[in-house]
């Protein structure tokens, strides 16, 4: 799906342009799934009690591949929200060792849409889920990523 | 679960922290508590982050797990104490 001319700003407030932004998350994912041929699926559900569609981006995308036990959430900020930093990611552990069966690695962005959140994202989820750097490796790169842009 | 017991362990949680985290995540608990007092009953694993404007590694993260009655709610709050400390040094 191409996107080209929807206005990113308003994306929470038009359920259609919510959409388009959501398949651009899920295109850049199935790029990389198939350029490096892995599978990976949602892990959160996506919907309200009701049964509609939760568009809160908070997340807007979420996959886990289960070979690996890594996932990538993404959380998307209106852009006319006060921020001084367009693009953060860190780590996460998604679940506790005490309780649950399965605990959950996570990459987790926080992000407003631009062409350089949109690069800097695939390669951060390249790094995470097809290279598989160590903890250390991914923290650093994205404490020295985050910050860069942070001082644009 | 009830919303009065996922007030009741956020209150619990801000309790644990020093006076200066607490200060740093009063918005995000805010935030927090509002989707649980918002919140239906929820039968599915979700996650909602509640972070700094600023820094987004100081945040407050929801887990509701599925299967639970009102809310599988793990509340945690990230310190992140050394990425902090790594980021203060290299600012």
């Amino acid at each position: 799906m191409i996107v080209t001319d929807l206005s990113y700003t308003n994306f929470m407030d038009d359920p259609i342009i919510y959409d388009a932004m959501q398949m651009v998350w899920y295109d850049l994912l199935n790029d990389l799934a198939l350029e490096y041929d892995f599978t990976s699926k949602p892990y959160l559900s996506s919907l309200l009690p009701d049964g509609t569609k939760d568009r809160d981006a908070n997340p807007i995308f979420h996959t886990h591949i289960k070979e690996y036990n890594r996932a990538v959430r993404i959380i998307q900020i209106p852009e006319n929200e006060p921020q001084s930093t367009h693009i953060q990611g860190y780590l996460n552990v998604f679940g506790d060792e005490e309780y649950d069966d399965e605990i959950i690695d996570e990459l987790v962005i926080h992000l407003v849409y631009s062409e350089i959140s949109k690069i800097l994202t695939k390669s951060w989820i390249k790094a995470w889920l097809v290279d598989h750097l160590d903890k250390s490796e991914m923290e650093e790169i994205l404490d020295e990523q985050s910050l860069l842009l942070e001082k644009e | 679960m009830s919303k009065e017991d996922g007030i009741r362990l956020l209150n619990e949680l801000k309790d644990k922290l020093s006076k200066k985290d607490l200060e740093k995540r009063e918005k995000l608990f805010e935030q927090a508590e509002r989707f649980v007092n918002n919140a239906q009953v929820v039968q599915a694993t979700k996650i909602k982050s509640f972070a700094d404007e600023e820094d987004k590694k100081i945040r407050v993260d929801l887990e509701i797990r599925a299967g639970w009655a009102f809310m599988g709610l793990f509340i945690i709050v990230v310190y992140m104490l050394f990425s902090l400390l790594n980021h203060i040094v290299k600012l």
